[in-house]
C-alpha cells in the first residue's frame, strides 16, 4: 500500500512537470488572451476548465502558472542549497572568525520575517520571476548554511579526519572527500523536502500580492485572484488550490520515501 | 531544574492563556440574536429598544489613513471622519445632479466680486460642548490652506497663489472672506469636506502637523469618534448635541474588510448591515440572496495617465484613446456598472461637458501610431495593488494595447511606491488611478501646470488661462462656455486614456432603510434606521 | 556556565541592532514615506513638508536616524505611532501579547489533537488514516487553508468573525497538525522501543498507562521542537493574521509598513528579532539539557 502511495505521488510530479515544460504545446489558448465576452464561464468542451475573470482559458493558464510556480521553486532550491551549503561548509571548516561573521549574517537573515524579505528584493530586483526566486532563495539559504554547517562540524570532530590531517591531507581534500560526503547524505533529503516548501512559499507570496506580475500566471495569484469569484465561480479558485495541494503533498511523500531509501543506503554502506 | 518544573511552567502558560482566551470570545457578542427565517435570509432583531439604540455595522474596503480630516485623502477617511466633520456647505445629490447647499452657514452674501459675507446658523455645538463660532471656522479654513493637500488644491489659483486673501470675522456668527480675486467655485469648494471645521484651539494646536489622538477628533457632525483601531475599525457614538436632525443609529462601527469575500460574507451572514466596493460581479448573487444593492453614478474617472513628458506627440495619446473599447469594458468587465467616459468629469456635475467620443477605431489608432512613428515600442503601465479591479483593468489595457502595435509591460505595486512613482517621481509611461474630484473645477485643476495631481505632467497654457477665467467670470452662461472649452481641450490633447466612470455600488441588509449614497462613495446615514 | 549565557545573551544583541538596522534601511529605501501616506495624490507645500520632515526626523541620513532611535530604544523611548499617536511601546505590547496568545493557543490545540491522534494511531491502531490526514494538513500553507477555511464558511453563509482568535487559531492548528503529529508519533515510537518501557509490558501495564509513560519521555525533545514553531507563529503568521484581521504582531508588520509608520517598525523588529534569538538560546539551552539523556540512552 505504501509503494502505491508512493507511486502515484510519483506519478503526479511526473505528469505535472510534463504538463509544465510542454506548456506551450498543450495549452489551448494563450494564457493571456483577454475575451471579455466569456467571462467566468463553467467548465466546457471548448474551455475545459472553464475561463477566468477576463475570459481567459483556466487549463492553458494552469499549465503555464506550473511552468512558473516549478521553475520558481526549482531555481530558489538550487540557489540556496547551493550557497547555503558551500558557505556553511567554508564556515565549519574555516571556523573562528569566518564562521562568527558569517553565522551572524544568517542568523539575521533567519530572524527576518519573509515578508521583510520579500520586500527588500522587491526594492533591489524588481518583481517578477526573478524577484521571486530571489525572495525564496534568501529565505531558505540559511535553513541549508545551518544544516551543512552542524553536519560539516560533526564529521570535523571525527577521528578518521584527524588521522587525515596529521598525513598531511590538505584542507580541499578534507572538504570534498569526508564532509562532501556527508553533507550529501543530510542535504539531498531536506532539499526535496524544501522543493515544497519552495512551492509553498511561492503560493505564499503570489497569495498576497508579491509574486510575478500580471499577466503571467502563477499557482499563488490565481488563487489571489480567483477567491473573489468564490460566490459566482467556485471552480476558479478550487483548481489552482488542488493542485498545489496535490503537488505539495506528492513532493513531501516523494520526501518520505527518497529519505527511507537513502537511510537504507547509507546504512548498508 | 528538572521537569516537574517545566510542567508547572506550560501549566502556568495554559491557564493564563484560557483566561485570555475565554475572554476574547465572550466580548464583542452584543445585545443581538439571529434568527434565521425559513427563507435563506437571516434578520437581525434588537434585543433591547429598536431604533435608538441601533448599531450600524458598516463594511468598508481599505483603511483609513488618517484621523485628521484636513488630512483625508481616501475615500474611507471621508467616509468615517463625514460623520464627524462638517464644513460650511454640504453636497447633495438629488439622482441625477450634484448640488451645493448652505449647511453649517445659514446664509450668505456676495458683497462683491471679491468679499462674500457668511453668517453661521445659531446652536451649532462642537462635540466638546463648545459653541461653534466664526473664529473657529478662520482657524480651520487657514489650517486647511497651509497643511491640507486638497485643501490647498481647491484653494488656489492657477498661479499657484491662495484664492483667500483674509477672513475677517465681524463678530460671533459673521465673517467676511477676501479673495484676492473673482472665485466662483468658491462655494462649491468650501463644501468639501478638506474644508471641514473643527475647534480653534485644536486647529492650533496641531498647526503644524496632522492630529494624531482620538481625544482631538471634534467636530460638529451628528457622530464622535469613540475608538479607532488602525487596521480593524472604528468606532462612532452618536452625538446627542447635533445642532440638525438626530440621527436613529446610536453606534456606527466601521469595520475594514479589505478582501472581497470578507465584505461579501459579512453581510450575507449579517455581520455587517451595509458593504462597500461591492463589485459588480456580485450583484446578482446578492440580491438572490435577498440583499438590497445601491447603485449611483460615480465622480471617479478611471483613466490610464500617459506621461505627456515621455510621450509629447498628442497622435499617440489620441491613438492610445482609440484603441480602447470602452463599452466592451463597462459592458463585460463592469457588467455595465460604469458609464463610458463621454468627457472629464462625470455627469453628475453641474457643466460637465459630453464630448466628441473616441470610439473604438482600431485602423484609426494604427494609422496614427505609425504617423508618429511609434509603432512597435514598449511601455510600462503602472497599477497598484489596492484595487484588484485596476489590476484587471490594466490587464485588459494591454491587449487592447497590443492589437495597435504597442507592447506594454505591467508593472504592480504597493500602493504607497505607486503615489510616490507616478505623482512624485513622475516616473512612469502609463498609470492606472482614478481621481475622484468633488466640484467640476476641482477635476478639472488636476491637468493645470504642475498641480500636485497632475501625474502625467500635462501642460498647457491654454488650460490654465481658461481654468483662471472661469475662476474669475462672473456670468453664469459664459462661465459654462468656458467651461466646455476647457474640458474640449483637454479631452483632445489626452494626456490621460479617458476610460470610464465607475458606478458606486453599495450593498445592504433588507433591515437597513433610509439609506442614501452620494457619488464620491459616500454614504448618507442622515435618516437611516433599521427597520 | 555563566559566561556562556553572557556572551549568548551579547550576541542576541548584535542580532537584534543588526536586524532593526537592516529592517529600517529597507523600509526607509522603500520608495514612499510618511508624508506620501498623509497626503495621497496631492502634495504639500515645501515649507510644511519641511515642518513634517523634521518631526519625523526624515531630514536626516539613515544612519543618523538609526542610531537616534537605538538611543531610544534603549532608553525605553519607543516613540509614537505617526498616523495614531499611540505610544509604540504599548501598540506593540498589546499586538505582541496578541500574537503570543495565538501562538500558545495554537501549541495547545495541536498538541492536544496530536496527543489523541497519536494516541488512537498508536494504541489503537489507527494509523494508516492519522498518516493520511497528516499528510493534507502540510499540503498547504497555513495562508491557503485560512483561505479554504474563510471560503468554506462564506459558502455556507455563516458569519466569519474578523478580528476574534478563532479564525487564527483553527488555519493554524489544521496547518500544523501534520507536523507535530509527525513529530509526536516518532517519538512515542521511539520511547516504546526503550528498555524500560518493554519491563512495564513484562509487569502488565495497561497499553494506555504505558502511553502516558512514554508521552512523559518524549515531552522534552516535543518541548523543543514545538518552542521553535511558537517563535515562527508570533513573528510569522503574517498572513494569516492579515486574511483574518487578527490584531497580532504580523498584521501590525502589514500595516506598519504600508503607511511607512518608522517608529513602529523599529519597535516592531526590535521586539521580533530578540524574541526569536532569546527562543533560539533557549532552545540550546533545553537541547543541552536534553542531550545528556540521549547520548545516555545510545
Amino acid at each position: 500500500m505504501r509503494g502505491l502511495v508512493a507511486k502515484i505521488s510519483l506519478g503526479i510530479i511526473f505528469a505535472e512537470i510534463f504538463l509544465a515544460l510542454l506548456a506551450n504545446f498543450i495549452a489551448p489558448y494563450p494564457y493571456y488572451r483577454v475575451d471579455l465576452e466569456n467571462r467566468l464561464r463553467p467548465p466546457s468542451p471548448t474551455h475545459i476548465l472553464g475561463t477566468d475573470p477576463l475570459g481567459r482559458d483556466v487549463f492553458s493558464r494552469l499549465v503555464y502558472a506550473l511552468r512558473i510556480s516549478f521553475a520558481v521553486a526549482i531555481l530558489s532550491l538550487a540557489v540556496a542549497l547551493l550557497i547555503g551549503t558551500a558557505l556553511g561548509m567554508v564556515s565549519a571548516i574555516l571556523g573562528s572568525v569566518t564562521d562568527a561573521v558569517l553565522s551572524w549574517i544568517f542568523d539575521v537573515v533567519y530572524a527576518m520575517p519573509g515578508f521583510f524579505i520579500a520586500i527588500a528584493i522587491l526594492l533591489i530586483i524588481g518583481s517578477g520571476v526573478m524577484g521571486t526566486a530571489a525572495a525564496i532563495s534568501l529565505t531558505l539559504t540559511p535553513i541549508f548554511f545551518r544544516l551543512s554547517r552542524s553536519a560539516a562540524r560533526g564529521v570535523l570532530v571525527k577521528q578518521y579526519v584527524e588521522v587525515a590531517k596529521a598525513l598531511g591531507a590538505s584542507t580541499l581534500r578534507i572538504a570534498l572527500n569526508y564532509v562532501g560526503r556527508e553533507l550529501m547524505a543530510v542535504v539531498i533529503p531536506a532539499a526535496v523536502y524544501m522543493l515544497s516548501d519552495a512551492i509553498a512559499l511561492e503560493a505564499t507570496l503570489g497569495v498576497v500580492g508579491l509574486g510575478v506580475n500580471p499577466p503571467t500566471p502563477s499557482l499563488g495569484n490565481m488563487i489571489s485572484e480567483y477567491k473573489d469569484y468564490v460566490f459566482v465561480a467556485p471552480w476558479l479558485v478550487a483548481t489552482p488550490i488542488a493542485i498545489i495541494a496535490l503537488t505539495i503533498a506528492s513532493l513531501n511523500i516523494l520526501a518520505k520515501e527518497l529519505d527511507k531509501k537513502l537511510n537504507a543506503f547509507l546504512e548498508a554502506a | 531544574m528538572n521537569r516537574k518544573f517545566l510542567y508547572l511552567v506550560i501549566l502556568i502558560i495554559i491557564a493564563v492563556l484560557a483566561s485570555y482566551v475565554s475572554e476574547s470570545f465572550l466580548t464583542r457578542r452584543g445585545a443581538f440574536i439571529t434568527i434565521t427565517v425559513p427563507t435563506t435570509s437571516t434578520t437581525v432583531y434588537l434585543l433591547s429598544n429598536p431604533m435608538q439604540n441601533a448599531t450600524l455595522r458598516i463594511a468598508l474596503s481599505t483603511d483609513i489613513s488618517t484621523i485628521d480630516i484636513h488630512y483625508a485623502t481616501g475615500v474611507a477617511d471621508f467616509e468615517v471622519l463625514g460623520n464627524v466633520y462638517e464644513s460650511l456647505f454640504r453636497i447633495t445629490y438629488n439622482g441625477s445632479k450634484l448640488a451645493y447647499i448652505p449647511w453649517l452657514v445659514k446664509e450668505f452674501k456676495q458683497l462683491n466680486d471679491t468679499a462674500w459675507l457668511f453668517v453661521l446658523r445659531n446652536g451649532i455645538m462642537f462635540q466638546n460642548g463648545e459653541r461653534l463660532t466664526a473664529y473657529d471656522v478662520k482657524a480651520s479654513l487657514e489650517r486647511s490652506m497651509r497643511l491640507s493637500g486638497i485643501g490647498k488644491q481647491l484653494l488656489t489659483d492657477a498661479k499657484g497663489r491662495p484664492v483667500i486673501s483674509d477672513i475677517v470675522i465681524i463678530n460671533d456668527t459673521a465673517f467676511i472672506i477676501m479673495l484676492r480675486e473673482p472665485f466662483t467655485p468658491l462655494i462649491e469648494h468650501l463644501a468639501h469636506l478638506s474644508t471641514a471645521i473643527m475647534p480653534r484651539d485644536i486647529a492650533l494646536k496641531y498647526w503644524n502637523g496632522p492630529i494624531n489622538s482620538t481625544q482631538d477628533v471634534i467636530g460638529t457632525g451628528p457622530f464622535m469618534l469613540e475608538s479607532y483601531e488602525k487596521g480593524s475599525r472604528a468606532v462612532l457614538k452618536r452625538f446627542d448635541g447635533y445642532w440638525g436632525r438626530k440621527p436613529a443609529i446610536q453606534n456606527l462601527v466601521y469595520l475594514i474588510l479589505p478582501d472581497a469575500n470578507a465584505r461579501i460574507s459579512a453581510i450575507l451572514s449579517g455581520s455587517v448591515d451595509i458593504a462597500t466596493g461591492v463589485s459588480p460581479d456580485m450583484v446578482n448573487t446578492l440580491r438572490a440572496q435577498g440583499i438590497e444593492v445601491y447603485r449611483v453614478t460615480g465622480v471617479r474617472l478611471v483613466l490610464v495617465a500617459i506621461n505627456c513628458l515621455r510621450i509629447p506627440d498628442v497622435r499617440v495619446r489620441q491613438a492610445l484613446n482609440y484603441a480602447i473599447n470602452r463599452s466592451a469594458i463597462v459592458k463585460e468587465l463592469m457588467d455595465g456598472y460604469a458609464q463610458v467616459a463621454m468627457g472629464i468629469a462625470s455627469p453628475v456635475f453641474p457643466g460637465a461637458a459630453v464630448l466628441e467620443p473616441y470610439n473604438y477605431n482600431v485602423s484609426k489608432a494604427r494609422e496614427l501610431i505609425e504617423e508618429a512613428g511609434f509603432a512597435g515600442k514598449k511601455l510600462t503601465l503602472l497599477v497598484s495593488t489596492r484595487s484588484p479591479k485596476d489590476v484587471q483593468l490594466a490587464q485588459v489595457v494591454q491587449q487592447y494595447l497590443k492589437a495597435v502595435g504597442v507592447d506594454v509591460e505591467i508593472v504592480q505595486m504597493e500602493h504607497t511606491a505607486f503615489l510616490k512613482r507616478v505623482f512624485i517621481d513622475h516616473d512612469f509611461d502609463l498609470a492606472i488611478y482614478g481621481p475622484s474630484p468633488s466640484s467640476l473645477y476641482y477635476a478639472l485643476t488636476y491637468w493645470r501646470t504642475n498641480a500636485s495631481l497632475n501625474g502625467p505632467q500635462y501642460s498647457n497654457p491654454e488650460v490654465d488661462m481658461l481654468l483662471d477665467r472661469i475662476a474669475r467670470e462672473v456670468n453664469e452662461s459664459k462661465r459654462l462656455e468656458l467651461y466646455r472649452d476647457v474640458q474640449e481641450v483637454i479631452w483632445r490633447d489626452a494626456p490621460a486614456m479617458w476610460l470610464y466612470f465607475e458606478d458606486v455600488v453599495v450593498a445592504a441588509r433588507p433591515s437597513v432603510k433610509g439609506l442614501q449614497i452620494l457619488p464620491f462613495q459616500k454614504l448618507v446615514l442622515d435618516s437611516v434606521y433599521i427597520g | 556556565m555563566w559566561l556562556h549565557i553572557l556572551k549568548k545573551l551579547f550576541y542576541v544583541l548584535l542580532v537584534v541592532l543588526t536586524t532593526t538596522a537592516v529592517l529600517y534601511s529597507v523600509a526607509r529605501l522603500f520608495p514612499g514615506d510618511p508624508i506620501t501616506v498623509l497626503y495621497g495624490e496631492t502634495a504639500p507645500s515645501p515649507d510644511i513638508r519641511k515642518l513634517l520632515e523634521a518631526r519625523l526626523w526624515l531630514d536626516k541620513p539613515i544612519y543618523a536616524q538609526l542610531l537616534l532611535y537605538w538611543k531610544r530604544l534603549f532608553t525605553g523611548d519607543w516613540g509614537v505611532s505617526i498616523f495614531s499617536g499611540e505610544p509604540v511601546l504599548t501598540l506593540i505590547l498589546r499586538r505582541y501579547i496578541n500574537s503570543l496568545a495565538l501562538a500558545l493557543a495554537t501549541t495547545i490545540t495541536t498538541t492536544a489533537l496530536c496527543v489523541l491522534l497519536v494516541y488512537l494511531s498508536t494504541v489503537k491502531g489507527y494509523d494508516k488514516i492519522f498518516t493520511q490526514l497528516a499528510t493534507v494538513s502540510t499540503s498547504m500553507p497555513a495562508v491557503l487553508w485560512g483561505i479554504v477555511l474563510m471560503l468554506v464558511l462564506a459558502l455556507l453563509k455563516m458569519p466569519i468573525p474578523f478580528g476574534s482568535i478563532v479564525m487564527p487559531l483553527a488555519t493554524l492548528t489544521i496547518a500544523g497538525v501534520g507536523i507535530f503529529y509527525t513529530i509526536l508519533k516518532n517519538l512515542i515510537e521511539k520511547a516504546f522501543s526503550e528498555p524500560f518501557i518493554e519491563m512495564y509490558r513484562a509487569v502488565g501495564m495497561s497499553r494506555a498507562r504505558l502511553f502516558i509513560r512514554a508521552l512523559h519521555y518524549a515531552m522534552p525533545v516535543y518541548v523543543t521542537a514545538v518552542l521553535y514553531r511558537l517563535g515562527l507563529i508570533v513573528a510569522g503568521a503574517i498572513a494569516t493574521e492579515t486574511l483574518f484581521s487578527y490584531p497580532g504582531m504580523g498584521k501590525l508588520l502589514v500595516d506598519a509598513f504600508s503607511s511607512r509608520d518608522y517608529p513602529v517598525l523599529l519597535g516592531w523588529s526590535a521586539m521580533i528579532s530578540s524574541t526569536l534569538a532569546l527562543l533560539n538560546i533557549f532552545g540550546d539551552l533545553l537541547h543541552m539539557y536534553i542531550d545528556p539523556r540521549i547520548r545516555e540512552e545510545k
